[in-house]
């Protein structure tokens, strides 16, 4: 227990308070991209998977796979290429060179191709800057569809990045702010009154689980604004006043990999040998290879393993891409380990919860939704509390619209997605069009109704069976069918057909009940806004 | 021994030990209006206990098990307590 005065106390509440108010409902937005984000990649095995599942994206084999593709790409575009498994496993590989826009800002322009790693075919290829290669991929669109929300809520750079930078501040502030006022953690941390103190009752939820949410609220908020805020201002920044502007020098100098310039052309190594040699190095699974100057003999091979058994960093290898000879592994930052290049280094893990599989990855979606619950509880707290002045009436009604019918908006872009995918149509734009629309219908019931406990029961309703009928849209869009999917061991197939049919049940029995239990509070404020 | 079973571990020993705390948690108990247990020091041994997996998860440099141990101890806890706010809840028809 932090010992404040009262009045210092009632300021810090005050801070509390009105930045969640002003930035509340679109962090909540952020936080639920987030948790969806979690399992981006699980949503792309899930909406994409190959005929059969793939038990090595890097195979024997590889290389004459990226060789081939090299020969077919124009060789200013060898500048810089990565390969990396992504949706279903497929494998992706991009050979660019990088440039700069209209506006100054980098970018890359190449040629992309998904690859089958069973059959080691080419699935589909991609010309254009990195931005027109993105826009036409359709394998990765739903996850990227979260993501791209989570990171930057589909605004341009930088604004998006800034903005979501500044929710993750705004977050820091009210995690730390609640923190001081709280005067009884400890003690508090098991008591949530359900009874005829409505106020008190809105209280206990969303202060317990902002309590037990603390440690993660931390975390989350720190590595988020991290994130955002190193690319959108900490880079270019770094670049403006020591390199002059230019990112990619920047970039190349602080990681620590800039070679020595050769442009001689030379053979490239044999990757699969390669492969097999890192292998043997650690006994982390391989995640990315990035190749600098293909085909000269300055060429460089970097290897990214995944996180090894019991460790929160994966090792790095290089090579030299003309010769195949192992060079030396390299932390993140530099070429020597350092705390700072450590730290830097579990940036990614903590924030993205992924350095233990499946169990990790679940941990982080539900730190992440306790996130969003203590978010959107709170914004019902300070509405309720000003019930009776007719302003804050607008931001109930506002709260139960995002807190109830984003879900909703979420879960729509899938009904464009699987048609369109299907129909050999391009995905983004229109997920972005029913993702808005239903936004707006959303809108319209937590406006247009007068009570909002039927606002909010329809939104929660509409959203179970979105989700409910999800895997049925999936099959019918010519996706693989139970049986099949049991036989050939898509299991993330099952795995996510079965998640979205109990959440969707979920929600449709919550909508359907008539008396929750701590719906004593959600009713008093609906009567006051309805007045 | 494995990330996952020594997050497992961990996580079950800490919510073991927290059952009781909250089982018996005077505030708690004092809002549902039943008796309070008299005041002891064995809240403060449980509670201590709760953390003592991490503690020893950090001895042994099990990081990753350390967070999914953090993650599901506080996320399960939350729950725990929901869970014994909705039995201990007279009923809403009952008004």
């Amino acid at each position: 227990m932090i010992k404040l005065s009262q009045e210092r106390n009632k300021s810090l509440l005050a801070v509390h308070g009105w930045s969640a108010v002003f930035l509340g409902l679109l962090l909540y937005a952020v936080i639920l991209t987030g948790v969806a984000s979690v399992f981006a990649k699980e949503l792309g095995d899930w909406s994409s998977p190959l005929a059969q599942p793939v038990a090595d994206s890097f195979r024997p084999g590889t290389d004459r796979m990226l060789r081939e593709f090299a020969a077919t790409v124009d060789p200013q575009y060898h500048e810089e290429m990565f390969v990396f498994p992504r949706a279903g496993d497929r494998l992706y590989a991009f050979f660019h060179k990088h440039e700069t826009d209209e506006d100054g800002k980098p970018r890359e322009r190449g040629v992309a191709a998904e690859f089958d790693p069973n059959t080691q075919t080419l699935i589909e290829r991609r010309e254009g800057t990195d931005e027109d290669v993105d826009a036409g991929d359709r394998a990765n669109a739903l996850g990227d569809f979260m993501v791209e929300l989570h990171v930057r809520l589909h605004l341009p750079n930088p604004w998006g990045l800034l903005l979501t930078g500044v929710l993750g501040l705004a977050m820091l502030v009210a995690a730390i702010t609640g923190f001081v006022v709280h005067r009884h953690l400890i003690k508090e941390l098991f008591t949530l009154r359900r009874h005829k103190e409505k106020l008190l009752s809105a209280r206990d939820t969303h202060v317990i689980a902002g309590t037990w949410n603390l440690p993660f609220a931390f975390i989350l908020a720190f590595t988020g604004s991290y994130f955002s805020f190193g690319s959108a201002f900490g880079i270019p920044a770094v670049a403006m006043v020591v390199f002059g502007g230019d990112q990619e020098k920047m970039i190349e100098t602080v990681i620590g990999n800039p070679p020595k310039e050769d442009k001689t052309p030379a053979p490239v190594a044999d990757f699969d040998r390669m492969i097999a040699d890192v292998r043997g190095r650690t006994d982390a699974a391989l995640n990315f290879i990035t190749v600098q100057h293909w085909g000269r003999a300055d060429s460089l091979v970097t290897m990214f393993m995944q996180y090894p058994e019991g460790k929160l960093l994966g090792p790095t290898y290089v090579y030299s891409g003309a010769t195949g000879e192992f060079r030396y592994a390299k932390p993140s930052l530099g070429l020597q380990p350092s705390t700072g290049g450590a730290l830097f280094e579990l940036m990614g893990p903590l924030h993205f919860g992924n350095f233990a599989g499946v169990f990790s990855k679940a941990a982080w979606f539900a730190l992440g939704f306790a996130g969003a619950y203590v978010t959107i509880t709170g914004l019902m707290l300070w509405t309720l509390r000003r019930r009776e002045q007719r302003g804050w009436r607008h931001l109930a009604r506002a709260t139960v619209w995002v807190g109830y019918g984003l879900p909703l908006a979420l879960a729509a872009p899938a009904y464009a997605f699987f048609p369109l995918r299907a129909a050999g149509e391009l995905v983004h734009g229109p997920m972005m069009t029913v993702f808005l629309l239903v936004a707006v219908a959303a809108a319209g019931i937590a406006w247009g109704l007068r009570s909002l406990t039927l606002a909010r029961r329809i939104l929660l309703g509409l959203t179970g069976l979105a989700l409910l009928l999800l895997p049925a849209l999936r099959l019918l869009s010519g996706g693989a069918g139970w049986p099949l999917a049991f036989d050939s061991g898509l299991h993330t197939v099952l795995a996510l057909d079965i998640a979205f049919a109990v959440g969707g049940l979920l929600c449709l029995l919550s909508a359907s009940r008539r008396h929750a239990v701590n719906a004593a509070a959600d009713e008093e404020l609906d009567a006051a806004v309805e007045a | 021994m494995s990330t996952y079973a020594f997050a497992a571990v961990a996580s079950l020993i800490s919510l073991l030990l927290l059952l009781p705390i909250a089982l018996r948690d005077p505030k708690r108990l004092r809002s549902l209006r039943r008796p309070v247990p008299s005041p002891g020091r064995e809240r403060q041994l449980l509670g201590w206990g709760a953390l003592l997996p991490g503690a020893a998860l950090v001895l042994l440099g099990q990081w990753p098990a350390l967070l999914i141990w953090l993650g599901t101890v506080t996320t399960l806890g939350w729950l725990l307590v929901q869970l014994l706010a909705r039995l201990g809840a007279p009923s809403p028809r009952a008004g």
